[in-house]
């Protein structure tokens, strides 16, 4: 209890250091409104913060202990605070508060040397700050000097019983009836909550803060969709000007708690390269923290951009899996792109390999660059109708993708795909030689405004035959369609092949007899799982396969390991490390299974590429589910 | 001369007395260009040099109707700009050409623009494709912006323009007529050798050494050859038929080739005159960098291979057993031949 003006005195100015310690964040968090225009959720905040669930999520050791820190501190705190007042409780309610305190008190203890072994043992060069070690010590004083101050009450008092604090029982059984040393611990324990308080924005505590607005002001939008960065985006064009992130991107890096969950299932991390999306997060953090604020907020880009090497931003798959995991919603893939955007649309640098890639989209509109002339010849004799014909009866658009255009494997896949849907009675058409690349390689390898023409050429032809519903096969055509053509004024639905044929199935408008007599695993593609949540349609398709026998890889669902493929990745040299997709496909193998079933054209390259690179006497297969489908069934 | 007005001229590279390939190509530009300034030149090959050169009459088989040699041995020396410019300058300035075409090199770059100094007139350099409009007037197309963009050109100069074509859209040229050229021999006038810059020693690339992006000739191996020392016989191969080696991604992945020698969807795009495919399966991400290669070959164990739908001569056959055979041959024929004529 507080006793004299002076202490009161001492809190406020503890309570004013603090407030100036967070004095940059109100601006920002009033940028993030204004400008990002992200209202405050607070019915997200309040179930993340009570029940913890994201923060337990992947690791649920750490993810407890946090819980038991957070109420162990929140609790009293909220206690003592009450206890400033002239309350009396009834005697039996004061007790077992007294004993909830106390065991708190001990489950802290516990929590706080827990993740002092765990900060001091883990390796120390990936950017996991010690900052966090001062503010625990603090802490773990906090709690014994509490005990101390209780043990020393209950020597001189005796009042109350064991049961009430079993701690303080215990404490006041080894230390002296002295009157000074109760006064002494107790300012101890006083000063060293203020000095916490007063270190809350200097240290690694200012998550609390940090974190919790971040929560608060979350990005709504879908995850699967990039935003026009942080740039003006004019009639034709982004320019890209001298800002990289947006506020909203800004207060993330913020809120980074160097936790490593993100580097724990980055592929790229994983196989050995350089980059680290914690390194990644916190080098912009410390840049952003080393930079002065200029009018606005807005910090020069270029400071930012060198804080990562090329070398690092080009390695990233755009896999999710750092989002996915993430305990206070930061997304290092947005960071990545960004800085991608930066080197492409700024300074007109891209890894020589991807070039070419590029220039095919620029002329051919494919990343082929077999040109639109050929975009519909693998339908050839088909007579799969095109939306441009005349009295085409067509309820649904299947997007064919440059992949299923022009892979001569995925070519293959698109035939049978149009073998189930006819079998289905799905009336469909297609674009044929009006379609265009999506824009997902274009836009993930940084170059934004090639994505926003491509974009707006398939916006128009959709627009043109009024398009209302889409059926994609590829995972990433099928997202960028979904999710990132709204912002360019999509008003259509789109569905995934296996989604669609997973229907199908349960609808009994296509029936598999055919069996499929091997053990088969499924690798999720990111775009599909992490990206859009779809995990159980492949499952639900697969287990209808007569003789199938299902099992899953150790990493499934949203700890799938990315195939590599992603964010352009298929058109980029792998630098000396281990290849991702060799890494899967050791895991495939391990798990022992005779083929693994995915859903996307990257994948199922990928997956063949690794697999043979094993160079196994009988290697598992590598089949797309539309194939496992097809042959699966009843003519 | 009045005809002369409408002659078109173009510039003969040769090399140890033999003319060299894109010449040739050149001819066929020139002719295509003379019919449509109205027929009435003549396609006058240029030779400037020091001794004799081999085969300038057959050139006629492929469309030139003369030929002016300057022989003198100011030329001696290779690559000396300012005296070949001299020499061209003043052939020009006498015979008054409608322009000058040459096979842009390092050194028709340099001869090119020196030349068009002297004569004050245009040079344009990277040219793809001429065309003459109805008043008579030369455009030219060019890439600029390292191929994004293309420009148009207008040739509005009246006195000779030089012409330097990017080899690679100069077509190979089959010989057709059976009417030799006419050669005849011009004075080079006074030009002194002083100042300037000498050559003192020209250094061959080693073929197999070279960038596979650069190179005619590229011997390509897959997994199907092994690693390491089974590797050898690609590159012998690669110096019996003056080939550039390149691999698959595999053979990099293993280290055997470093990282520039990849051919491929995250390699390099490859264009060569002739690629031998060696045991390679011709998976997509592979073909989509060799692709537009003329002449393809490819040797493979298993017919089914997909490597075959690209090939103009297809082997079904075990690598370490017909390529050693192929190799003695190749290397019993090349003893009894000058080494530059090696090439098949
Ligand atoms: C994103 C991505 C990018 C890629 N980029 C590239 C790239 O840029 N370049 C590239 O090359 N690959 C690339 N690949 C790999 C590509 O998919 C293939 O895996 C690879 O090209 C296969 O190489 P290969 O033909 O040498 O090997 P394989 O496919 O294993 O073929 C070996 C062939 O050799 C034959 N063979 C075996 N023994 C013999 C013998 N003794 N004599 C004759 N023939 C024999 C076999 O029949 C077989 O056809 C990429 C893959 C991915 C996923
Ligand atoms: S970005 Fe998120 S997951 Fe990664 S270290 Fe920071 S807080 Fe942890
Ligand atoms: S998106 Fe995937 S590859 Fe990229 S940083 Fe995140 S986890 Fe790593």
């Amino acid at each position: 209890m507080l006793t004299t003006a002076l202490d009161y005195i001492l809190v406020l100015a503890a309570v004013i250091v603090m407030l100036a310690g967070f004095a940059r964040r109100p601006a920002r968090v009033r940028q993030v409104v204004e400008e990002s225009r992200r209202p405050a959720d607070f019915g997200y905040f309040l179930s993340y913060i009570l029940g913890h669930g994201r923060i337990v999520g992947g690791r649920p050791l750490a993810g407890i202990a946090h819980l038991a820190v957070f109420w162990g501190v929140g609790l009293p705190l909220v206690v003592i605070a009450f206890a400033q007042f002239p309350l009396v409780l009834p005697a039996g309610i004061a007790g077992l508060l007294s004993l909830v305190m106390d065991v708190l008190g001990l489950v802290v203890l516990a929590a706080g040397v827990y993740f002092l072994i765990r900060r001091l043992t883990s390796a120390p060069d990936l950017g996991a700050p010690r900052r966090v070690v001062v503010p625990l010590l603090l802490l773990l004083v906090i709690v014994l000097s509490g005990f101390v101050v209780e043990g020393a009450r209950l020597r001189l008092t005796a009042a109350g019983y064991a049961w009430q604090s079993p701690v303080g029982w215990c404490c006041s059984s080894v230390l002296p009836a002295s009157p000074l040393l109760m006064q002494a611990a107790l300012r101890f324990h006083f000063f060293a909550v203020l000095l916490f308080v007063v270190l809350l924005p200097f240290t690694f505590m200012r998550h609390l803060l940090a974190a919790s607005l971040n929560v608060l002001y979350r990005d709504r939008g879908h995850r699967g969709a990039l935003t026009p960065a942080a740039g003006v985006v004019t009639e034709n064009a982004l320019l890209a000007g001298d800002r990289l992130f947006d506020a909203g991107q800004l207060l993330e890096l913020d809120a980074c708690v160097a936790c490593g969950r993100c580097a724990e299932n980055c592929p790229a991390a994983l196989a050995g390269k350089v980059l680290n999306p914690r390194r990644v997060v916190q080098n912009l953090a410390r840049c952003l923290e080393a930079a002065p604020v200029p009018a606005g907020g807005n910090i020069d880009a270029s400071r930012l951009a060198d804080a990562v090497s090329a070398e690092e931003m080009w390695a990233c798959t755009g896999c999710m899996a750092c989002v996915e995991h993430c305990p206070v919603l930061v997304r290092p893939l947005v960071k990545v792109i960004g800085l991608r955007r930066h080197e492409v649309q700024m300074h007109g640098r891209m890894p020589a390999e991807a070039v070419p890639m590029i220039r095919n989209l620029e002329i051919y509109g494919d990343v082929d660059g077999r040109g639109c002339a050929h975009r519909g010849d693998w339908a050839h004799g088909l007579d799969v109708p095109h939306l441009s014909e005349r009295d085409v009866d067509a309820e649904m658009l299947l997007w064919v993708g440059c992949q299923g255009a022009f892979h001569p494997r995925y070519r293959e896949v698109l035939r049978e795909l149009v073998k189930i849907l006819r079998a289905g009675g799905v009336r469909f058409g297609i674009l044929g030689t009006e379609e265009r690349c999506c824009g997902d390689a274009a836009r993930r390898l940084g170059d934004e405004n090639l994505f926003l023409s491509l974009a707006r050429e398939n916006m128009d032809v959709f627009n043109k035959y009024g398009v209302r519903r889409i059926v994609a096969v590829c995972p990433h055509g099928y997202n960028t369609l979904k999710n990132e053509y709204r912002e360019l004024g999509a008003d259509f639905e789109v569905w995934h092949a296996v989604e669609c044929i997973a229907d199908l199935i349960r609808n009994r408008r296509v029936t598999l007899r055919y069996p499929l007599e091997k053990s088969l695993a499924i690798h999720d593609p990111c775009y599909l799982g992490r990206v859009n949540g779809i995990y159980e349609p492949l499952r639900t398709v697969v287990r209808a396969v007569p003789g199938v026998r299902l099992t899953e890889l150790p990493r499934n669902r949203e700890r799938a390991l990315c195939c590599g493929g992603g964010a352009g990745r298929m058109w980029l040299h792998e630098k000396p490390g281990q290849s991702i997709n060799q890494l899967r496909a050791r895991e495939i193998r391990e798990c022992g299974v005779e083929a693994v079933g995915a859903a996307c054209p990257f994948c199922l390259t990928m997956l063949e590429d690794g697999i043979g690179s094993l160079e196994l006497e009988s290697p598992p297969r590598v089949l797309d589910i539309v194939e496992i489908v097809a042959a699966s069934m009843a003519d | 001369m009045d005809a002369g007005m409408k002659d078109i001229w173009l510039y003969v590279q040769h090399r140890d007395g033999a003319v060299e390939e894109p010449t040739y190509g050149l001819t066929a530009e020139a002719r295509r260009l003379r019919a449509s300034l109205g027929g009435g030149g003549l396609v006058t090959a240029v030779v400037l040099g020091n001794g004799p050169v081999a085969g300038l009459e057959e050139m006629g088989f492929h469309g030139a109707d003369r030929v002016l040699v300057v022989d003198d041995e100011r030329l001696a020396e290779r690559c000396r700009g300012d005296v070949f410019a001299r020499a061209l300058a003043g052939l020009a300035e006498r015979h008054g050409p409608a322009c000058v075409l040459m096979a842009q090199t390092a050194e028709t770059l340099d001869l090119g623009a020196r030349s068009a100094a002297l004569l004050e007139t245009a040079f344009i350099s990277r040219v793809m494709d001429l065309q003459v409009d109805e008043d008579g007037v030369l455009h030219a197309h060019r890439p600029v912006a390292n191929g994004y963009l293309f420009e148009r050109l207008r040739c509005t100069d009246p006195k000779a323009p030089i012409i330097a074509f990017l080899p690679a859209v100069l077509a190979e040229s089959v010989p057709e007529g059976e009417t030799r050229a006419e050669v005849l021999a011009e004075s080079m006038g006074a030009v002194s050798l002083d100042g300037g810059a000498r050559v003192l020693r020209v250094e061959e690339a080693d073929p197999g050494e070279l960038d596979i992006e650069e190179a005619d000739i590229v011997v390509c191996g897959g997994r199907g050859v092994g690693r390491d020392a089974d590797f050898d016989i690609i590159h012998r191969l690669a110096r019996a038929i003056d080939g550039s080696v390149a691999g698959t991604r595999p053979i990099i992945d293993w280290q055997t080739l470093p990282y520039e020698r990849q051919i491929g969807q995250t390699g390099k795009t490859v264009m060569p005159r002739l690629i031998v495919n060696c045991g390679i399966s011709g998976a997509n991400e592979y073909t989509a960098g060799m692709e537009k290669a003329q002449v393809n070959i490819a040797v493979n164990t298993d017919p089914r291979a997909r490597i075959f739908r690209f090939a103009d001569l297809g082997v079904v056959a075990d690598i370490h057993r017909l390529l050693p055979h192929l190799c003695e041959r190749l290397e019993a024929l090349r003893g009894h031949e000058p080494p530059a004529a090696g090439k098949d």
